[in-house]
């Protein structure tokens, strides 16, 4: 069964994170890096990465330094990740693709 | 910067009491001698378009019946002009021009001024910087103290210490104050009438526009319906209206991108340029150019963007197709937190890199948290099959050094992509 996401915005995309992943995680990689890297919009309950403060606040406090991913997916159990806007840049790559596309 | 087409500037100024000549904006030669029609006397047809030196371009016409208004409305309309494709054309009336004047307002910038300043030539038609150098006795200026409103009759005691006839001072200068309303009402760089038109029967018109915004004031005027808001001499590129999205309403940092050329070969060196620290990446563009490189792009990413901005303009240089590199050229003890720029080019490396193999890649990276964010990139780098090579403060000074790393780096790419391809 395909567990439910614990998710929020900031202004230009979406944070979702796999809380039954979390649980099983030891190291919660993520709220250290943004703690380190951002603006600590994420604390430790219950075994879960979630929200210190309401969505609104977190959507305009967040740095968007893109570190809880990137160390979750690096040294956490892979549980959480970031949806970037990017403006139809990937309609754009998906039209214009060729052999040297990249 | 974006600069307003010629009617869009017009109307700008009409509505700040600004005369300008009778006519409509048309987009079929039809059309286009019908309003010749309405109008009844002689035509001028100029294609509506976002650059200087229409007129030596063909982009301007001129005719004396509805006719010939349509025909030359025929052979402007979907012509390129200076690069530009030709949708819309102004038909307006033909000015019986007696003299012609300037009036404009800049921002100097010098750190002596820092203000608005409003100048008046009796020689209108030509380059105002012209004028300044050959014929300075004819061209006046005031600083505009911001705090305060210009007044009427300043502008008025500006305008008679040239050689204005009496019976126009009060015309030139309304035009004159006009042209400040609309520089401060919409936030303008700049905004020029030249020519002001006096005609032969006295009046004083609008003739010609250049009003300038700055990109900060677009987002303020949603009515003036501005797509792309930098002056870039061409339409941009899908590639740079997208990075005008990702800027638009994201002011924490700059994220610039502009499309140097999109005619790229693979093999001929041409490579993705990321700049930081605008003077810096300049000289560091530079010194690439020197080794033969050639640049798919401009981009800089300073002021301190969020990891987030940084990231998609990494990947923006990358849907630029056939580069055979990409160099972040950072020659500057950058004043931000450079590790936003790490995890940024982390995140974007790991998914661009993944699948080209010997890939060239050149980092130069310095400034706050520098060492910080050379051990992430290392780290965050380690195990891609690219050929990575990543800088710091010391080779700021030897952007020469760098260059040749780069193109180095090519040139063993070029010869591995031959072999690797079987030619």
């Amino acid at each position: 069964m395909e567990s439910k996401l614990y998710t929020f915005h900031f202004r230009t995309g979406e944070i979702s994170v796999d809380h039954e992943k979390c649980v099983r995680c030891s190291n919660k990689a993520c709220v250290k890096a943004d703690s380190l890297f951002g603006t600590a919009v994420l604390r430790i309950q219950s075994g879960r990465p979630v929200l210190t403060t309401s969505a609104d606040d977190a959507k305009r406090t967040c740095n968007e330094c893109l570190t809880c991913e990137l160390y979750c997916q690096s040294y956490g159990n892979r549980g959480l990740t970031i949806r970037l806007d990017m403006f139809g840049l990937e309609k754009y790559r998906a039209s214009n693709t060729e052999e040297g596309a990249h | 910067m974006v600069r307003l087409i010629e009617h869009q500037g017009k109307e700008l100024l009409r509505a700040a009491a600004v005369p300008t000549p009778m006519g409509e904006v048309v987009s079929t030669p039809k059309e286009a001698g019908q309003v010749a029609e309405k109008l009844g006397k002689p035509v001028a047809i100029k294609a509506q378009i976002a650059t200087t030196g229409r007129f030596k371009a063909g982009g301007i016409g001129f005719a004396d019946s509805p006719g010939e208004a349509a025909k030359i409305a025929g052979r402007i309309l979907g012509s390129n002009v200076k690069g530009f494709l030709v949708r819309k054309i102004l038909v307006e009336e033909k000015l019986s021009v007696e003299k012609e004047f300037y009036a404009g307002v800049i921002v100097d910038d010098s750190y002596k001024v820092k203000a608005p300043v409003l100048m008046f030539s009796t020689r209108g038609g030509v380059d105002i910087e012209q004028v300044a150098a050959e014929h300075p006795e004819e061209v006046r200026r005031t600083t505009v103290n911001v705090l305060d409103e210009l007044s009427l009759s300043e502008v008025e005691e500006l305008v008679r210490s040239l050689a204005v006839s009496s019976d126009l001072v009060d015309r030139v200068s309304r035009v004159a104050y006009g042209v400040y309303q609309v520089f401060r009402k919409y936030g303008a760089r700049s905004v020029e009438v030249n020519p002001m038109a006096v005609t032969s029967q006295g009046m004083v018109y609008a003739a010609d526009c250049r009003i300038v915004l700055d990109e900060s004031s677009v987002s303020k005027h949603s009515e003036l319906g501005i797509e792309y808001p930098r002056e870039i001499g061409r339409p941009p590129t899908e590639l740079e209206k997208i990075a005008w999205k990702i800027e638009e309403n994201d002011f924490r940092g700059i994220g610039y991108f502009v499309q140097m050329t999109t005619q790229i070969k693979r093999g001929e060196g041409c490579i993705g340029f990321h700049g930081i620290g605008g003077g810096g990446a300049m000289i560091g563009a530079d010194a690439l150019v020197r080794c033969g490189l050639k640049l798919a792009d401009y981009a800089d990413t300073s002021g301190n963007p969020t990891a987030s901005k940084v990231y998609r303009i990494v990947k923006l240089i990358f849907s630029q197709p056939n580069i055979d590199g990409y160099i972040l050229m950072g020659p500057v003890i950058a004043n931000q937190e450079q590790w936003h720029h790490a995890h940024a080019l982390v995140r974007a490396l790991r998914e661009e890199l993944a699948d080209r193999p010997n890939f060239p890649v050149v980092i130069l990276i310095a400034g706050n948290k520098e060492r910080e964010s050379i051990e992430i990139l290392k780290q965050g780098l380690a195990g891609l099959p690219a050929r990575i090579e990543v800088y710091g403060r010391e080779y700021v000074y030897n952007v020469d050094y760098v260059a040749q790393r780069m193109k180095s780096l090519i040139d063993d790419y070029k010869g591995s992509e031959l072999s690797r391809r079987g030619r």
